[in-house]
């Protein structure tokens, strides 16, 4: 395993491309909260800003705040690392090379796996600094009341990051295959969603959508407090759910993602 | 039983369409070590999907192959070098950095990359990214590629396709040189003077089909021809058209050319237009080239 995630070092290493993205995702995790200094009234039903930098919600301010970042920062930057070596035609190179398609896939995958990983510990390390410095009467008890947000935002980013995999090797080309991981995040499911089986069926169900159960497992905290939206259910999957849903969908796409490595023409 | 053991490749009835369109039809090989073949054909007739097809790129529709009488396995992998098609690295990369990667993908970690690239003549931009390459020093990178590891076989499609002249010389001799190392080689071209240069055997491919397979010698030795000239050109058709040695014959102005079964020396034509009282002002044995005969079964049909 070693050996591949080595392969995949040595691959992006140099790449600007890989660099920029991480050095922006790192600043940004650790900086954009910042914002939430500017508003010295914040809209009720949070007391002041102090919320969001203080233990135990800063878990959930900078889980949300990373949920925007690994979707936009880590997703496609998987989604560019797969595409690229299409277009490059370097994966089919590597397979010439020696490596099979299943070594190709798991190079992939646990490369994916460790911009997870990073990710996850740059909100830790965050979240962390944050609170500590910020929390009145802080106590280290404090810290460990919402820590179930690490393994729901490392879920999070991999849901993220497989499904950027999936879209690269989908379409291929890297502008396509990011084209499509945006507008289907973005747009596609949304309107999927709401404009389509909600309209239709008026039914909770709508919430079971793969990337919005991932986005639900680090929800907008504040939309969270607001809740329902005239809805007569939750608008939000409940964490238990989130998590069950996301799982599922994740496996559901490794499979898809593996088969395709493992198949396909390349 | 010694042949079975040298046995390189074995290919069985591989078969590949895309869509409509066949690409390879149930073609049968057999390679054996130290061979350097040549695979022939036009454009689109099925080369570049053959090695494609035995590297894994591509999955075929039926048949099988075996790399050293097994599976295609990581094992076998590692004794194969190829290039397919274009040379394919990291652009943003530097010839070092890309043959570090190879290393890395064959577990080769011994070999001399300097002495590499001064092999392909690549010493003097090794530090250079591959984008600014041209596409002969791509196509020299991609043979030090291939050598990382000390493979056992080569694979090299359309290894000079894009080079100048002095290109085509230069990597024309790197591949004779490889050659002479034993090393088994499997070379698709459709430059004909090239391999006839530097492979010992071939195989013609046709719109999938393989219609024509061997040694080189042997694949040009089998038509032999002679141009017979007299003045009197139609008796000697007749005389000839009833000798058992004689294929087919063509009439041109001057003389007729007379496909033979096997190599007949120029006196026994002598000896047998003397006897009908036909004196043989031209007589030329010609040999076929590569060339020749590859237009020849291409052509046909």
């Amino acid at each position: 395993m070693m050996h591949l995630l080595k392969l995949e070092w040595l691959k992006y290493k140099s790449n600007v491309v890989f660099q920029v993205m991480i050095i922006l995702f790192t600043i940004c995790m650790g900086s954009l909260i910042l914002i939430g200094k500017e508003f010295k009234e914040v809209p009720p039903p949070l007391p002041d800003n102090t919320v969001f930098f203080r233990f135990p919600s800063v878990w959930d301010y900078q889980a949300y705040i990373g949920n925007w970042l690994v979707f936009f920062f880590i997703g496609v930057l998987v989604v560019y690392m797969t595409a690229n070596e299409f277009r490059n035609k370097t994966l089919r190179q590597n397979i010439i090379t020696g490596l099979t398609r299943t070594d190709l896939f798991m190079a992939k995958l646990l490369m994916g796996i460790t911009l997870c990983l990073y990710a996850t510990l740059v909100y830790i390390i965050s979240s962390l600094l944050y609170g500590i410095f910020n929390t009145p009467d802080f106590a280290w008890e404090l810290i460990f009341e919402n820590m179930i947000m690490i393994p729901k935002f490392l879920l999070m980013s991999f849901g993220y990051v497989i499904f950027g995999l999936l879209m690269g090797i989908l379409f291929r080309k890297s502008g396509l295959s990011m084209f499509m991981y945006l507008i289907y995040i973005m747009f596609i499911e949304l309107i999927l969603r709401w404009g389509v089986h909600y309209q239709l069926w008026e039914h909770k169900s709508f919430r079971y959508y793969p990337m919005n159960a991932v986005e639900d497992l680090a929800p907008n905290p504040i939309g969270k407090l607001v809740e329902n939206f005239q809805l007569p259910f939750d608008l939000f999957l409940s964490p238990q759910e989130a998590v069950i849903t996301s799982s599922v969908y994740i496996v559901l796409f490794i499979w898809v993602t593996y088969r395709l490595f493992v198949k396909g023409n390349m | 039983m010694c042949q079975a053991m040298d046995e390189v490749l074995k290919i069985n009835n591989l078969t590949k369409h895309y869509g409509r369109i066949r690409a390879i039809h149930q073609l049968d090989l057999s390679i054996h070590a130290g061979e350097i073949w040549g695979i022939l054909g036009p454009n689109g007739s099925g080369k570049t999907t053959t090695l494609a097809l035995l590297l894994d790129i591509i999955r075929p529709d039926q048949g099988s192959f075996e790399w050293f009488g097994g599976k295609y396995g990581k094992k076998s992998r590692q004794q194969i070098g190829a290039i397919l098609e274009t040379p394919n690295f990291y652009p943003y990369l530097n010839a070092l950095e890309n043959l570090r990667i190879i290393q890395h993908i064959k577990h080769s970690y011994k070999d001399d990359l300097d002495h590499l690239l001064t092999t392909v003549n690549l010493i003097h931009r090794k530090n250079s990214k591959f984008f600014s390459y041209s596409l002969g020093m791509k196509q020299r990178l991609a043979i030090a590629a291939t050598l990382i590891g000390d493979p056992q076989v080569l694979i090299f499609d359309e290894p000079t396709n894009g080079l100048d002249p002095m290109g085509i010389v230069e990597i024309r001799n790197t591949l004779i040189d490889i050659g002479k190392s034993g090393k088994t080689i499997i070379m698709a071209s459709h430059i004909l003077d090239e391999v006839e240069k530097v492979c010992d055997h071939v195989a013609i491919l046709k719109k999938g089909d393989l219609i024509k397979t061997g040694k080189v010698g042997s694949i040009l030795t089998d038509k032999f021809t002679i141009e017979l000239g007299c003045t009197n050109l139609e008796k000697l058709h007749i005389i000839l058209s009833d000798d058992k040695n004689v294929h087919s014959i063509q009439t041109k102005p001057e003389w007729l050319q007379v496909q033979l079964n096997e190599e007949i020396p120029g006196a026994y034509f002598n000896r047998l237009a003397s006897a009908e009282g036909i004196t043989l002002d031209h007589i030329r044995s010609t040999k076929p080239t590569l060339e020749q005969e590859f237009l020849a079964l291409v052509n046909k049909g």
